[in-house]
């Protein structure tokens, strides 16, 4: 790598940053429920997408499964933590415990996949990802003591210690009352912004450099030393972790996990939003998920003022139809024209080009050689 | 005895419904393959061309009657088949086989949500001939359509056997698939071969998408999708680009579902809907031993 080094503009990225940080910090004590609602659903969808982009973009390993991590990490936080009712049984663990223990048996299955992600390439892999998404739909309908079948399970609320994030208590912060959106709004925002610190920290590194080296060339990647199926199964445990903590994030915010929250749609919406977000990137992968998540709440919210939709009859074009037109038409854009994605706006505003790694005799374009 | 015979009629029925079934995805499978060998691309917008096909078969036959709903069924497949090639792949800059097949991906997303739509909570009914006659011989019961597909679905997969085999263009095929860039340096039209190649898989998925549309299915509804989803197995399970293995995976899930359909009852509440997983679970098993499918052709790389 004797590559120079880009200077970066000093200071412009960090100010971004940081003011962003400022503005989503400020943001619960100026805006109403419905904003909250919308932000948090795109922070859970954003920490879930940055284990994606990790293990499709970093380390071009194409999985249409992701929503089955998130899946998992919310069913088995409900699981662990909710109590015994008639219709499904729980465990009844501390909240900490049931959140950490579902983050933890998720990476556990993210590594029983590496059978079979260590023997497949490329395309192969994309469609047994597919079976992935249909066993687990299945294990979600059927499983009903556990998974409280197609009506779904509810979710205990968090406790972290003296922390409740519940709406049994109301914290009063300059005077404005904070209540379980407002909570978790700031927990959510904690977690995404430590999830984005992790993923930049472990790409940045010699693993990710390695992971980097193996989308380009498996056997070229062999060659050089690195063991490709531990590093395959090292990429499917990230994409569990962080998919799992989406998971836990989604479900505390909707209190309710149902099995079509993680069906082969919401796989392919997580698989849009990296791609929106520019293949590859971390810091892409945020305004991916905050687009494609928030769209369609976006669109209901003003369903009166938009004309074509909100009619009556047969051909409605609802909420959600116009935003999958909308967002998988901006999919379809991305690939064939502007493969950089958001990540190119984040960089026009930031002012440094994502620096692209390239690996000595290979190709810097993606996937030049498998696939 | 009598409840031995019983037994041997059920499997057998389980079995020819499963050889019938299979077809249908050898068929779906076999334009899959086509697709694949001509452009490298795994086309994921396959189901959606089996929803298109499949709905306009239903909403033209209700008019005109079914053989020209028929017709426009397939025309229209295979023209979303052309049109994704020539006008959405062709202008791509990302051309990793990848990303154009992420790409189909896309494609797919907005046909079957646009005809999800139309569709609606309805289910179309298809004014097909056979309806919900059977057929009864030797104590075995099946389905007329399930007899008109295999028939059909022979006849087809004959039909591009020899067109495979003595035509220029499976010759084009033949050779894109084997090589790309010697193809291209001898003169094979590889824009002529890759779109003809969409449109064939095209067609095929929606005569297909028709028949599983047909009894014993309900008609046509946006969760005909799931059939074709099953078909990826199929193609993968023989080897992505193995015409045999296309015939032979499809055959193998067929029956598997079939079969497992027949019997899912005994398994308990967890085994209900079970056939909808078998095609996943062989493949799951296929791969782990062959991960390039049964017949595919091991990759041989250079660095």
């Amino acid at each position: 790598m004797s590559e120079p080094r880009r200077r970066r503009l000093p200071g412009r990225g960090q100010a971004l940053t940081v003011g962003l940080l400022v503005v989503a910090v400020a943001t619960p004590f100026y805006v109403g429920p419905f904003w909250l609602q919308v932000g948090l659903t795109a922070m859970a969808y954003a920490v879930a997408a940055i284990g994606l982009a990790i293990q499709v973009g970093v380390a071009g390993q194409l999985s249409l499964a992701h929503a089955v991590f998130m899946g998992s990490g919310a069913y088995l936080y409900s699981f662990l933590g909710g109590a015994s009712t008639g219709q499904v049984t729980g465990l009844g663990w501390p909240p900490w415990l049931a959140a950490l223990g579902a983050i933890v048996l998720t990476a556990l299955l993210g590594a029983l996949c590496s059978p079979i992600s260590a023997r497949l390439r490329g395309l192969y892999l994309g469609v047994a990802s597919l079976g992935l998404v249909f066993i687990a739909s299945h294990v979600m309908q059927r499983f009903g003591a556990l998974t409280g079948g197609p009506g779904g399970r509810e979710v205990p609320p968090l406790r972290l210690g003296p922390l409740d994030f519940s709406d049994d208590t109301t914290w009063v912060i300059a005077n404005v009352p904070f209540h379980q959106a407002e909570k978790l709004w700031m927990l959510g925002l904690a977690v995404l912004a430590g999830a984005y610190l992790v993923a930049r920290r472990m790409v940045a590194g010699r693993g990710g450099l390695a992971l980097h080296m193996m989308r380009d060339s498996e056997i070229g990647a062999a060659a050089m030393g690195i063991t490709v199926w531990r590093y395959k199964a090292s990429a499917f445990v990230i994409a569990a972790v962080y998919g799992a903590t989406g998971g836990v994030l989604l479900a505390l915010l909707t209190g309710w996990v149902v099995p079509e929250s993680f069906g082969f749609d919401a796989s392919v919406n997580l698989l849009i939003m990296v791609v929106i977000g520019g293949l590859g990137s971390i810091r892409g992968a945020i305004p991916g998920a905050v687009f494609v998540s928030a769209l369609p709440l976006l669109i209901a919210r003003q369903a009166q003022s938009i004309p074509l939709i909100s009619g009556t009859g047969d051909s409605i074009l609802g909420p959600g139809t116009l935003s999958t037109f909308l967002y998988a038409g901006l999919f379809i854009v991305t690939i064939m024209f502007a493969s950089g994605g958001l990540d190119r706006l984040v960089a026009l505003a930031v002012g440094t080009r994502r620096p692209q790694r390239r690996i000595a005799g290979g190709l810097p374009g993606k996937y030049a050689q498998e696939g | 005895m009598k409840w031995k015979k019983h037994l041997v009629t059920r499997f057998l029925e389980a079995v020819l419904n499963g050889v019938s079934l299979g077809s249908l995805y050898s068929l779906i499978a076999l334009g899959f393959v086509i697709i694949f060998r001509a452009t490298g691309v795994m086309n994921f917008a396959h189901s959606s061309f089996l929803l298109a096909g499949a709905y306009v078969t239903a909403t033209v036959s209700a008019k005109s009657g079914f053989l020209v709903g028929l017709l426009a069924g397939v025309v229209t497949a295979a023209a979303l088949g052309a049109f994704t090639q020539l006008v959405i792949l062709r202008f791509s800059k990302d051309k990793s086989h990848l990303g154009l097949s992420v790409l189909s991906l896309g494609v797919n997303i907005l046909a079957v949500t646009e005809i999800t739509r139309r569709i609606g909570d309805n289910t179309l009914p298809l004014h097909d001939p056979w309806a919900a006659s059977v057929w009864q011989f030797a104590g075995i019961t099946v389905p007329v359509s399930r007899i008109a597909a295999l028939a059909v679905a022979a006849a087809l997969l004959t039909g591009f056997l020899l067109l495979f085999r003595f035509t220029r263009w499976g010759l084009a095929l033949r050779v894109s698939a084997a090589d790309r860039e010697v193809a291209a340096l001898v003169g094979v039209p590889m824009g002529r071969v890759s779109w003809t190649s969409w449109a064939i898989g095209g067609a095929m998925a929606a005569l297909a998408g028709m028949f599983l549309a047909g009894f014993p299915a309900p008609g046509v509804e946006p969760s005909l999708t799931n059939s074709a989803m099953r078909a990826f197995p199929a193609a993968v399970l023989g080897g992505l680009d193995s015409i045999p293995g296309a015939l032979v995976g499809g055959l193998a899930i067929g029956i598997a579902e079939s079969v497992t359909a027949t019997y899912e009852g005994h398994l308990g509440g967890f085994g209900s809907g079970a056939s909808g997983l078998v095609a996943y679970v062989v493949l799951f098993a296929v791969l782990l031993l062959r991960p390039d499918g049964l017949f595919g052709t091991k990759v041989v790389s250079r660095v």
